[in-house]
């Protein structure tokens, strides 16, 4: 149990929520609460490499870090908020109200900023 | 006040149905339909919004009257499935529960109870069956190999449990067809024959199979579903209903005339409108596979660096979306220290537009659409 699972576990009761993680850029899992079909190792390596790669293209540009990232796709959302030294990262259907759901995910994300320093592993 | 309630809502309803009947129309239809709904007569809503949808099927306050009403009674049957899992776990009411979910396109759902279905009743072709229409759906659909694969795997093995399966046996047949496995069409297409052998159009589609078929020229079946995804079309299409003197398969036509150099014409005009958006950074439009196609970016911004992050950010976003198993990528938005990013498919290409954090988005939003809207048009 971590500080982070109370928040992640509010999130999940959102409707059209599949699952949500804090991890950092490098994909090591700090907190997670996935559904039946999500498979841990599987969401924190694709996170790592939106993250990454994403952050990496922007600095090509001087572009540095990204606040919030939403990718949609046909059969659902994926979004990223960065938390300071973590991200938080959420799944969701497709069919979701995208404005309703992102004020949760920024709450959830305020949350988890104001628990305090991640310690990684913790 | 319980009765003086009661007699209020009764005479309000009958106000109401004898507005609908009197002046037909699709907001009398659409009050009615609300009211019973709003006292609880979930069934009598559904028929008014049903019979209002077949009088004025164009009205959008009906249809979305209809979509709301059905929603709800959806939502009613799902509570009671739940509660019959619950009480009395048994495979018909896990499958009922499935085939609403995906019926209301939350396939994410009916995978869940697809798995629990799998777990607590091995012997239930049902999962395989509602995973297998769900694949072979965005199969269809999206033309990615994996969901194909997905579809064939969980359709054989529903046909593992009961091989006598018409549904899955014409639906893999039909599949094997599509990407150009006739040699695996014809077994499937034989093995309905032999319980339903007065099935015309199996009959006719396993007659052009036989026509078709070259066993030494066709794939294995991975390269096949490669290939469609590759190519981004189905090696053959399949007609419901023959036509006089046609056939039912027909190879799958390729993508639309307009020539390439035409299309990044078109492409290169629309960017120009950029230059009029607060804020723009730049702008690049990019095919399916990533390739440029045209772009637009201010003389103080590098190009060279603006291509190349907008395709590799584009790249990253499609490889995840792939990944998670959510299909083909629609859209990206980033938001940051820099400003905003958006990225966005639309008629068969891909716009990444940067502008300053000041941007109004729903300015950025309205451009992009714009920019992506008809090209194929344009340039036919």
């Amino acid at each position: 149990m971590t500080q982070f699972d109370p928040i992640l576990d509010k999130l999940k009761d959102v409707v059209g929520v599949r699952g949500s993680m804090v991890v950092t850029g490098d994909g090591i899992v700090i907190a997670s609460r996935l559904g039946h079909d999500l498979e841990e190792e599987r969401v924190a390596a694709m996170a790592s490499s939106v993250i990454r790669g994403t952050q990496n293209a922007l600095e090509a540009l001087g572009q540095g870090k990204f606040a919030r990232y939403v990718l949609t796709a046909v059969h659902g959302k994926m979004v990223f908020v960065d938390v300071g030294p973590a991200f938080v990262v959420v799944l969701t259907e497709k069919n979701i109200n995208l404005e309703a759901t992102l004020l949760d995910i920024d709450a959830a994300a305020r949350k988890v900023k104001a628990k305090g320093e991640i310690k990684i592993g913790g | 006040m319980g009765l003086l309630d009661n007699l209020k809502k009764k005479k309000e309803l009958q106000r109401l149905e004898k507005a609908a009947e009197e002046s037909p129309s699709p907001q009398t239809f659409s009050a009615l339909a609300e009211r019973c709904f709003q006292v609880g007569d979930l069934e009598r809503a559904l028929e008014v919004a049903e019979h209002a949808l077949k009088q004025f099927p164009l009205s959008d306050k009906v249809q979305a009257t209809f979509k709301y009403i059905r929603k709800a009674q959806l939502q009613a049957k799902i509570r009671e499935l739940n509660e019959v899992i619950r009480k009395n776990p048994n495979p018909v009411a896990y499958g009922q529960l499935a085939i609403i979910y995906k019926d209301m396109g939350e396939t994410h759902k009916a995978v869940d109870v697809c798995r629990e279905l799998e777990d607590r009743f091995p012997l239930s072709e049902n999962s395989y069956m509602i995973i297998g229409e769900i694949r072979e759906k965005r199969f269809r659909e999206d033309l990615l190999a994996s969901d194909g694969e997905r579809a064939m795997t969980n359709l054989e093995h529903a046909l593992e449990i009961n091989p006598h399966n018409y549904k899955a046996l014409l639906m893999l047949a039909e599949i094997y067809v599509r990407i150009g496995a006739f040699t695996l069409a014809i077994e499937r297409l034989e093995k309905i024959t032999s319980f339903a052998p007065t099935d015309d159009r199996v009959r006719n589609l396993m007659e052009e199979c036989r026509e078709l078929v070259n066993p030494d020229a066709e794939d294995e079946v991975e390269w096949l579903f490669r290939d469609v995804e590759n190519k981004k079309r189905f090696a053959n299409d399949i007609r419901e209903v023959e036509e006089e003197g046609g056939k039912l398969i027909a190879p799958a036509e390729g993508p639309g005339p307009a020539a390439p150099a035409a299309r990044e014409d078109t492409v290169k005009r629309r960017l120009e409108r950029f230059d009029k958006l607060p804020g723009f950074l730049g702008a690049l439009a990019v095919d399916r596979d990533g390739k440029a196609l045209a772009d637009k970016v201010p003389f103080h911004v590098n190009r060279e660096s603006f291509d190349a992050t907008i395709q590799k950010v584009y790249a990253v976003a499609h490889n995840a979306a792939l990944r998670m198993d959510v299909g083909a990528f629609l859209r990206a938005e980033v938001r940051g220290g820099f400003g905003q990013l958006l990225l966005s498919y639309g008629d068969g290409i891909i716009l990444g537009v940067m502008a300053e954090a000041k941007t109004r988005p729903e300015l950025l939003e309205q451009a992009v659409k714009q920019a992506l809207s008809g090209v194929s048009a344009a340039t036919a």
